[in-house]
């Protein structure tokens, strides 16, 4: 069965606008994924790392037990995401257990990158204070200056590699 | 009255409401990224490649929307921007945490928001990222000791984009507006499609344009206006004078060097230069603004006690200020006229009438203190997500 196609990308910004929208109207906040990753990161420390955690500052300060830095409202708005994803995905038919790569590139080597990828972005978006959903979807649309100095810096230096991007997937 | 955003704080069980919201969200939130394909790396890559551009498309079209609701609203007196909140600006540090995000992106893909939606839809270099973002993560959180003075520094003098550049907020909506319709053109030409031809793109476009000039048109409440919506809430600290400070209250503020405290003199320039309290500003134009850019980039929060001869004038701008958010705000009893009579009992050497000491203040009784001069954090500032500042 092929997989359904994808929304009109304006039509889809304009949800994910509106659902932004709500969040502020809600809550006073907007999205931020990396509080959801920071979370669930702390009460993985603290699971494993005993009382180490609690001398790290960082750490601390996000939670003291793997409860208290689970309890918390960006720890469900993860699970939502996950669920939301995973409910379209099913719906659309692409539900499905696999590596997205192109087709040049082997699955070792794209799992490597992502891994690579995903530790420069976890530790930019704490530098940061915020990552691409936080400080871009959220802090830029309210015209917040850091947004979209974040923003700015992100998508250039993305684009600056864009040689080395279609090395890579091409 | 201003209904948005609520007040989840005053509901019975706030935790669980924020929790179920928070889910609720991210359902939508997921289920979006998912049905756009920015689950996809391919897709992300692609746009770097300036082959496909749809992701971009639906991020800044949903940054424009976001925008445009919420100063549309609060254009209309619906939200209270204020009371959102917005991440602090640190420039080096948001320079840096992006130029590596951005090397992330390229490398792999991703970024975190659409690493989940992949990892929901089981895609293993979604969740391999996400591996690999909680390593980063915890060597961040590792050897922040070593950087803390950078990462904690470089706060921006302007918060907002209107303020750091000077221009009205309707006019930064505007050209925000036509830049984001201008990058659309863009990047559908390098595609090769006419996006003019686009019954979607010319009505979402045309929507965009119309909100962005009734924002500029209808512009921003006035404090005027904007102390209509909180009359009710503010206007009993007035009335049963709760906001009124003694004398000695401030005194003895100004003595503590951990408490934060502006003093904002609104009496005449000549009556100032003959006589003024320790620290106090004159009030005078552009003092206003001065004062708020002060109060919102402070660390800390700061009591600001006004001082007038006149009370009806200190009312007024104690509502102004009030209307343009400024808590822990107090008016001096009295004015100078109360103030000399509260010292003029005083007998010691050295005595500064505009300063009074430790050694002043002990001569009068406990009970002579009102201490109604309280320094409170802000309503705003209240994270729920991002809370690592």
């Amino acid at each position: 069965m092929t997989a359904r196609p994808h929304l009109n990308p304006y039509v889809a910004g304009v949800l994910l606008g509106g659902l932004v929208f709500l969040a502020f109207a809600l809550t006073q906040n907007g999205i931020c994924t990396f509080s959801s990753v920071r979370h669930f990161d702390v009460a993985l420390l603290q699971a494993l790392g005993g009382r180490h955690p609690n001398h790290v500052g960082y750490f601390a300060m996000t939670g003291t037990s793997v409860l208290s830095a689970l309890n918390h409202p960006a720890i469900s708005m993860g699970l939502g995401l996950l669920g939301g994803a995973m409910l379209v995905a099913w719906r659309h038919r692409r539900l499905k257990l696999e590596v997205l790569r192109p087709d040049a590139m082997t699955v070792r080597t794209r799992l490597l990158l992502a891994a690579l990828g995903g530790a420069l972005v976890g530790f930019g978006a704490a530098m940061a204070r915020g990552c691409l959903a936080g400080q871009f979807l959220s802090g830029a649309s309210l015209l917040s200056l850091g947004g979209w100095i974040v923003a700015l810096s992100l998508m250039g230096t993305a684009f600056l590699m864009a040689r080395v991007v279609r090395r890579i997937w091409n | 009255m201003t209904m948005l955003p609520l007040e989840s704080a005053a509901l019975k069980h706030p935790l669980l409401v924020n929790h179920l919201l928070a889910l609720g969200l991210g359902l939508g939130f997921g289920a979006v990224l998912e049905w756009a394909g920015l689950g996809d790396a391919r897709r992300q890559a692609a746009a770097l490649d300036r082959r496909d551009f749809s992701s971009l498309k639906v991020l800044l079209t949903a940054v424009l929307t976001t925008c445009l609701l919420a100063f549309l609203g609060s254009s209309l007196g619906w939200l209270d921007l204020s009371r959102l909140h917005v991440a602090p600006s640190h420039v080096w540090p948001g320079v840096l945490g992006g130029m590596l995000m951005g090397l992330g992106l390229a490398f792999s893909g991703h970024c975190l928001s659409t690493a989940l939606a992949a990892a929901g839809s089981l895609k293993l270099d979604g969740l391999v990222f996400l591996l690999g973002s909680l390593v980063g993560l915890w060597l961040f959180g590792e050897s922040l000791w070593s950087f803390k003075g950078f990462w904690n520094g470089s706060v921006a003098q302007h918060s907002s984009l209107p303020s750091a550049f000077g221009w009205s907020v309707g006019f930064t909506v505007v050209a925000f507006t036509l830049a984001g319709l201008a990058l659309f053109l863009l990047m559908e030409r390098q595609e090769g499609t006419k996006p003019l031809a686009s019954r979607t793109f010319l009505w979402i476009g045309s929507m965009a344009v119309a909100a962005s000039l009734m924002v500029w048109i209808k512009g921003q409440p006035t404090p005027e206006q904007t102390w209509k919506h909180i009359r009710a809430e503010n206007q009993p600290l007035l009335d049963n004078r709760s906001v009124f400070i003694n004398a000695l209250d401030w005194a003895k503020v100004n003595l503590d060097p951990k408490l934060g405290l502006i003093t904002v003199d609104l009496r005449p320039a000549p009556a100032f230069e003959a006589f003024h309290l320790d620290g106090a500003r004159l009030w005078v134009p552009g003092a206003e603004k001065k004062l708020l850019a002060e109060l919102e980039n402070a660390a800390d929060p700061s009591a600001v006690v006004l001082v007038a001869d006149d009370e009806a004038l200190a009312v007024q701008v104690w509502q102004r200020l009030r209307a343009q958010k400024v808590s822990n705000l107090y008016i001096l009893e009295g004015g100078m006229a109360a103030w000399k009579q509260q010292f003029s009992s005083i007998h010691l050497d050295h005595f500064d009438l505009a300063k009074p000491s430790a050694e002043a203040l002990a001569t009068f009784p406990p009970e002579a203190f009102t201490q109604r001069l309280k320094i409170e954090p802000s309503r705003a500032a209240s994270p729920l997500y991002c809370t690592a500042h």
